[in-house]
This record gives structure tokens, C-alpha cells and sequence, in this order.
């Protein structure tokens, strides 16, 4: 028990060590003044912020909004929107996140703002299907048992089917953070900011210790949400 | 207590009912099962009791009041009900299952806590072991047997079970029976029990409801039906020997002899020779200071070599429990090819004998 | 719109050049994927402790952005093509290592005994029997990594790999609206188009097991 966390707790801090000690050893040698003029820990430090900020604020409303709209869909007055909307999901998913960005970019502008938005709907798409099949493969044997001891339909959903629907729903939510991380590294595309700026700018004045800070800084970034993720995925399956 | 008016149900307009125009009465106290086909309209009948289908027309009266008045809710939460399945809640321990519907009614959690071991001694499982495991470590009997503790839980006065012995292996099935007569007779609930099983109606049921394509066919007691069938359907439903029937009828502790030779293992051979010749059967069984048996003894087992009883005994194959019937004790003698059978409690501890001889009797005299 | 009609006429040629440059990239990066993952993945049924830790690496791989992975592999494989197939490759393993693994695990025991009760060798288990059945799980496997390629591949038009996603950057530095919104709507095309037919291709292949 204890080494289980024990694991968890190095695998996190090894990689909260490489997002931080990374940059930091960059942006104190850097190679020229190219480089010490785009690397200021104040230009990482925003980037950094940003960056969690796009992937944490639009995950939280997709969460609010996918697990709110999965449920309903669920419900026998609302099950006709069912297919409708697991097919619009279906789709939207292989669009590919840069041409959402892209075409939010042509209908709200550039900025943070339309950048949080567009990863925001993006990422609804796995939490509500997944909340959707979590919910409708309980078990109907169950359901009827419940219904019949005289438990309210509420109850039922509050009780039952949103406990034993969490494991898919958590792989939903986890499915759309990895979604959601990509896609905010390309919000600097259109002018939204995050570690993408970065790379972007690092690869446009070709300098290596730019652009990797910003590459490792996203990648290690991602890996270690991810993981966070994973380990609240393993404690409510 | 439960009172059916003029009930019916039809699905689609246009369509056969699957209930027609059903007038029953239900005592307090009484097990009413319904028994019919597939498609009689039973199960449709029973859940319409709790409006888990609500009645096209028709009144249905629990404890003096019209269902359809009552909120829904509140009507099924006190009411137990059991289904096939069963449908344990996986998620939670079994204490927690147990505790669904005083949860919903807001016991308090100490009064909860209580009922729940309460009703966990009731169907013969130790809190201890059980109270904290999930419902997939548990085997089918013992499932069945806390979904039975979950419908009693609230104490409804009222129990709607269908076919919750249907889905066990038959040896599983005959002990969870008697065991629910068992508890049926402390707790003395009104009771609908829907099942296919004939047999099981006549061991189950005071009164007998034989249902055919929507209709009432007939509604009496075990014996009465037995006895005077109504129709050709009604004989072809209850099928076989009147006779064999009623073994299903009768339960062991109506014939019973409750004292049966008994020696314990510590005692010398010499006692268990002169027992075994007195004995009407021919056995001497071995008791522990409990009561509690623990072998046999048949003549043949005098010419083993050994000073005290227990050296010599033999393994009880023969037993069957208290509130088996007649049919069960038979079947475990012509399983065994004895002439006898002993009947024990939940505790092994040995409550008597029946032979054949009284089987065969108890038969000859009328209802 | 009319605008974005205009402009999708008048440059026709180059949307189709776009598109071939678009569809031979993600070509070469899957018949690289396809071949290592598949391998990959057949190893791991033969060789189980070392099997999760793989799909541990691989499912990492997958959680890093891909213009991080596309900057990191710079040193590597400098700009341009190279970049990118090694880039969409490495994203493509996890889907077919991980398909193809389970797939070929969930072959019905009975199967693969009967076959070596028969005398059948491992390489003819593996080649007839173990592959075909499970084709179905490595063909969904092989989809979804081709519909994420084709993202990844819009992102590598940006060091310079060509494809489709070269309309969505270049309109964005120039502000022109419709191009970006050209590469955005035949970028989406493509993947949907792709989605369906290798989906259809993988109902075919389960059809027929």
C-alpha cells in the first residue's frame, strides 16, 4: 500500500523535476542572446501558466458540461438525442484539433479566450460519450431492483448508475485531458498563448535550446497530467 | 390486506390483455403464489401490485388503500421485492445492499446497523464474515439469501418475490425453501410469490392462484386444488399423482419421531448392541453433548473391531432438515437406498427420524 | 463563403498537390507503424513480463503534444519529411502495438490447441492462425492511428513536411481566412473519409472471421 504510493509519489516528482529543472537550466545558460532574450523566466513562467490554464479551465467546463449532457441523454424523455448526438461526437472526434482551432479561429477571432473555447467543446465529446455508455451498461437487473425497492429515479442515478458508470467516465475525462493538452500546445497558432509559444518562436529564429525547453517542458507537462489522471482512474475503478 | 378489482392490463390497444378483469383477495399472512405458463400474465400481475406497471383498469387495494392514490415511491418502499436476478448492487458491500431501503427511509445509522446483523442471523450468514464483502464473492444460494434479507429489510408488510429461487441448481433451491418457511413462520409476511414451478407453489403457498392467458383459472389452497381440480387446464397444470403431490404438501416435522436412539461416541459398544436391537430401524445415531449428530451405527458396523462407539460409526449421508417436505426425506432415502431419513436443524443438531413406513402412512390418511 | 469558393477554385491545383503530399506522408509513416508495431506487438504475446511495460512506453508516446514530439525529434531527424514520418510513426505504434497484442491474446485458447494438437509448427499457428484471427483488432487499431496521423501530419506541414496543413499555417500568418478555413475543411474530409473507409474495411475483415 504504502509502496504503491511511494512509486507514485517518485514517478510525480521525477517528472515535476524534469518540467521544472529543464527550463530553469536553460533560461540561467543561455547559449546566446537570442536565446536569453526568448527564454526570460518571465516570458516561461506565463507560457507555463497558460498553458495550465487552457488545459485545466477547459477540462473542468467539459467535464461539467459532458457528464451534465451524457446524463441527460440518458434519461427515457431524452434518449431520442441519443444517437444525434453520439454521432455528432463520433465525427467531431476525427477532426483533427488544429483544423478546430483553425475554424474557431475564422468564427471568434484569435486569443486565449476562443482557444479555451475551442479545446473546451473538443474535449466534450469523449466525457460524453463515455458517460453515456458508462451509465446505459449498468446492468438493467439492477436498475428494476432498485425501481422496485422504491427508489426515486434520482436516487437510482445518484446512488447506482453515476457510481458504478465512474470508471468509464474516468477514462472518458482522461481520454479528453490528452486531447486537451495537444491541443493547447497549439493554441499559440492562434494567439492563444500556452508553451507552444515556445517551440513556435524557438523554431522560428532555429534555435535548439528554445524550442526543445518548450518541447520537454509540454512534454513532461502532458505526461505528468496524465499520470496524476491515471492514478485517480485506478482509486475510484 | 391486498384486495385486486376488476384488474386489467392491455399493452397496445387492440391487443389481447395480459391481465383480464382479475378479482382476488389476499389474507394477511398469507403466501399467495401465482402459477401459470409463460405469458399467464403472473409476473405482469404482481408488479402492478407495486405499479412497476400500472394497471389500464381496475383497482388495487394494499392495507385498505387504493395504490393508485399513493405515491409511487412510497408505496414500493414499503413493499419488499425480490426478483430472479436478484440484482445486488455491485458496488456496494453486502451491509450496504442490505441497508437500501431503511437508507432511503432515513433510519438512523445505529438502528440500521442493528437490523442489518438482525437480518444477516436471520438468513443463516455470520455478520462477521459477511457484513463488508461484495456480492461477486458470494456463491448463488448465498446471493439469494441477501436479497431476501434486503426485501425484509425495512420490515414491509407486504413481500413481492418472483421467481427468486428460479435461477439456483435444485439441492440449492430445496434449502432456500425451507429455509424461507423457516422464516415466513417467525415473521409471518403477506406474501405474492410468482413462479412457473408447480411443485413449488404447493410447498410455498397457502393459497394457489393458477393464472392462463390473463385470467384467473383458480384460487385455493394447496389441498383444495389438489383435490378438486377445476378444469382440464387446472389438472393438466398441477399434473402427476395426487398422491406424489401431496408429498409436497406435508412437511417432515408433521410426522417425526423425536426420539430416536441416540448413544455418543464416548460410550462403549455393548450399549450401541442392545439400542440397535431395540431400534424400529435397525440405526443408532451418535450425538455429541449438543445434540449435534455425529455418525451412524448399522449392525454390520458391530463386527468392527473398537471399544467405544466412536471408533465404529459411520458418516450421516442420510439427513434432511427441518422444514424439509415429504418429498425432499424421500428423495434422500431412495437416493441413498435406505428405508430412513434424519432430520436435523440449521445447527446439525439432530431433531428425530422419519422412515418410509411413516411416509408411506402418512399418505393413506386423507388430507 | 463565397469568398472561400472563390478561392478553392483558384487554387484547385493546389489543394490537390497539398493532398497527395497530405496522404503519401501518412502512406510511409503507417507501412513503417504497421510493419515495427505489428511486430512489435506479435513479440509481446511470446515474451508477457516485458509486454505491459511496451504498452506503458508506447501510451506515454501518445500523451505527448505532437509539436512537442515533431520539436524534440529535430536533432534527430532535422525538417521536413523525414520529421514527419518518423513523427506520425512513432504516434501510430501505440493503437497497433496494443491491438495487435490483445487481439492475438484473445483468441480463443481451444483454437490455438486444436492447431497444435494437429502438429501445426509456431510460425504456421502464427502466419494462419493466430494473424487472421486476430486481423480485425489490428485493422481498428490501424484506423484509429491513421485518422490521428492525419492531425499529427496537418501539425508537421509546420517544420516543413508538406500536406494539407501547410493552407491553415500559411493563412494564419497572412490572415487569409479562406485559406485556413480550405485546409481546415479538406483536413477534416480526409480524416472522416478515412475513418469511414477503413472502418468499413475493418467490418469487412470481421465479417468474414
Amino acid at each position: 500500500m504504502l509502496k504503491k504510493w511511494g512509486q507514485r509519489l517518485f514517478f510525480s516528482l521525477i517528472l515535476l523535476a524534469v518540467f521544472i529543472g529543464y527550463p530553469w537550466y536553460n533560461v540561467m545558460n543561455p547559449a546566446d542572446r537570442t536565446v536569453a532574450r526568448g527564454l526570460t523566466p518571465d516570458g516561461v513562467i506565463l507560457a507555463a501558466q497558460q498553458h495550465i490554464t487552457l488545459w485545466g479551465v477547459s477540462l473542468a467546463a467539459a467535464i461539467v458540461v459532458g457528464v451534465g449532457f451524457g446524463i441527460l441523454i440518458t434519461r427515457p424523455r431524452f434518449r431520442f438525442l441519443a444517437p444525434i448526438l453520439v454521432n455528432i461526437v463520433n465525427i467531431g472526434q476525427t477532426v483533427p484539433s488544429l483544423a478546430v482551432l483553425a475554424i474557431f479561429m475564422g468564427i471568434l477571432g484569435m486569443g486565449f479566450r476562443t482557444a479555451v473555447f475551442a479545446i473546451f467543446l473538443y474535449s466534450i465529446l469523449s466525457i460524453l460519450r463515455n458517460t453515456y455508455a458508462g451509465i446505459m451498461g449498468v446492468a438493467p437487473d439492477i436498475l428494476e431492483a432498485a425501481r422496485g425497492m422504491g427508489m426515486s429515479p434520482f436516487r437510482i442515478l445518484l446512488r447506482i448508475e453515476l457510481p458504478l458508470a465512474l470508471a468509464v467516465i474516468m477514462a472518458g475525462v482522461r481520454t479528453a485531458s490528452v486531447v486537451n493538452v495537444g491541443a493547447a500546445t497549439l493554441a499559440t497558432f492562434i494567439a492563444g498563448g500556452g508553451l507552444g509559444t515556445i517551440i513556435v518562436t524557438g523554431l522560428a529564429v532555429m534555435r535548439d535550446q528554445m524550442f526543445l525547453t518548450g518541447a520537454v517542458m509540454a512534454a513532461s507537462l502532458a505526461v505528468l497530467l496524465d499520470y496524476l489522471l491515471s492514478i485517480v482512474e485506478a482509486e475510484v475503478s | 390486506m391486498i384486495t385486486l378489482e376488476n384488474v386489467t392490463k392491455i399493452y397496445n390497444p387492440g391487443d389481447a390483455p395480459a391481465v383480464k378483469d382479475l378479482k382476488m383477495e389476499i389474507e394477511e399472512g398469507d403466501t399467495a403464489v401465482l402459477v401459470g405458463p409463460s405469458g399467464c400474465g403472473k409476473t405482469t400481475t404482481m408488479k402492478m401490485i407495486n405499479r412497476l406497471i400500472e394497471p389500464t383498469e381496475g383497482t388495487i387495494y394494499v392495507n385498505g388503500e387504493d395504490t393508485s392514490k399513493v405515491n409511487p415511491i412510497r408505496l414500493r418502499l414499503n413493499i419488499g421485492y425480490v426478483i430472479q436476478e436478484i440484482g445486488l448492487f455491485p458496488h456496494m458491500s453486502i451491509a450496504e445492499n442490505i441497508a437500501t431501503v431503511p437508507r432511503e427511509l432515513k433510519w438512523p445509522k445505529s438502528k440500521i446497523q442493528e437490523r442489518v446483523e438482525e437480518l444477516l442471523h436471520m438468513v443463516g450468514l455470520d455478520p462477521e464474515i459477511f457484513r463488508e464483502r461484495k456480492p461477486r464473492d458470494l456463491s448463488g444460494g448465498q446471493r439469494q439469501r441477501i436479497g431476501v434479507a434486503r426485501c425484509l429489510a425495512a420490515d414491509p408488510p407486504v413481500l413481492l418475490m418472483d421467481e427468486p429461487f428460479g435461477a439456483l441448481d435444485p439441492i440449492t433451491r430445496a434449502r432456500l425453501q425451507n429455509e424461507f418457511l423457516r422464516i415466513q413462520e417467525q415473521i409471518r409476511k403477506t406474501i405474492v410469490f410468482v413462479t412457473h414451478d408447480i411443485d413449488e407453489a404447493i410447498k410455498m403457498g397457502t393459497k394457489i392462484a393458477v393464472m392462463n392467458e390473463g385470467e384467473l383459472v383458480q384460487y385455493d389452497t394447496p389441498e383444495d386444488l389438489l383435490s378438486t381440480p377445476k378444469n382440464e387446464f387446472v389438472v393438466g397444470m398441477v399434473g402427476g399423482n395426487y398422491s406424489i403431490k401431496r408429498l409436497h404438501l406435508k412437511r417432515v416435522n408433521e410426522i417425526i419421531d423425536r426420539e430416536p436412539p441416540t448413544v455418543s461416541a464416548e460410550e462403549p459398544v455393548s450399549k450401541v448392541k442392545e439400542l440397535l436391537e431395540a431400534s424400529k430401524v435397525g440405526v443408532v445415531m451418535v450425538v455429541d453433548g449438543n445434540n449435534r449428530l455425529e455418525g451412524v451405527v448399522i449392525p454390520a458396523d458391530l463386527k468392527k473391531s473398537g471399544e467405544r462407539v466412536g471408533e465404529i460409526m459411520n458418516e450421516p449421508k442420510v439427513t434432511s432438515d427441518v422444514g424439509a417436505t415429504l418429498n425432499d426425506a424421500l428423495s434422500v432415502m431412495l437416493t441413498n437406498g435406505e428405508g430412513y431419513a434424519l432430520i436435523t436443524d440449521e445447527n446439525e443438531r439432530l431433531e428425530g427420524y422419519i422412515t418410509l413406513n411413516q411416509i408411506m402412512e402418512a399418505l393413506q390418511d386423507n388430507a | 463563403m463565397s469568398d472561400l469558393i472563390d478561392f478553392m477554385s483558384r487554387r484547385q491545383d493546389q489543394i490537390v498537390q497539398f493532398t497527395i503530399e497530405h496522404f503519401w506522408l501518412i502512406l510511409v509513416a503507417m507501412a513503417f507503424a504497421v510493419v515495427i508495431g505489428v511486430v512489435i506487438g506479435i513479440l509481446i504475446t511470446y515474451w508477457e513480463p516485458i509486454a505491459y511495460p511496451v504498452i506503458n512506453v508506447t501510451q506515454i508516446i501518445m500523451t505527448i503534444p505532437s509539436i512537442a514530439m515533431i520539436a524534440i525529434l529535430i536533432p534527430l531527424f532535422g525538417i521536413g519529411f523525414s520529421n514527419g514520418v518518423a513523427a506520425l510513426a512513432l504516434y501510430a505504434l501505440l493503437p497497433i502495438v496494443r491491438n495487435t497484442y490483445t487481439g492475438i491474446k484473445a483468441i480463443d485458447r481451444a483454437v490455438i490447441e486444436s492447431a497444435i494438437g494437429m502438429g501445426m509448427k509456431e510460425s504456421g499457428i502464427l502466419l494462419r492462425i493466430k494473424l487472421p484471427l486476430a486481423l480485425p483488432v489490428i485493422m481498428a487499431g490501424i484506423r484509429v492511428s491513421t485518422v490521428m496521423g492525419i492531425g499529427i501530419g496537418a501539425i508537421a506541414a509546420y517544420i516543413g513536411a508538406g500536406g494539407l496543413g501547410s493552407f491553415i499555417f500559411w493563412g494564419i500568418s497572412r490572415v487569409n481566412f479562406p485559406m485556413i478555413w480550405t485546409g481546415a475543411i479538406f483536413i477534416s474530409i480526409l480524416a472522416i473519409l478515412a475513418d469511414v473507409l477503413l472502418g468499413w474495411f475493418e467490418k469487412m475483415l470481421s465479417l468474414r472471421s
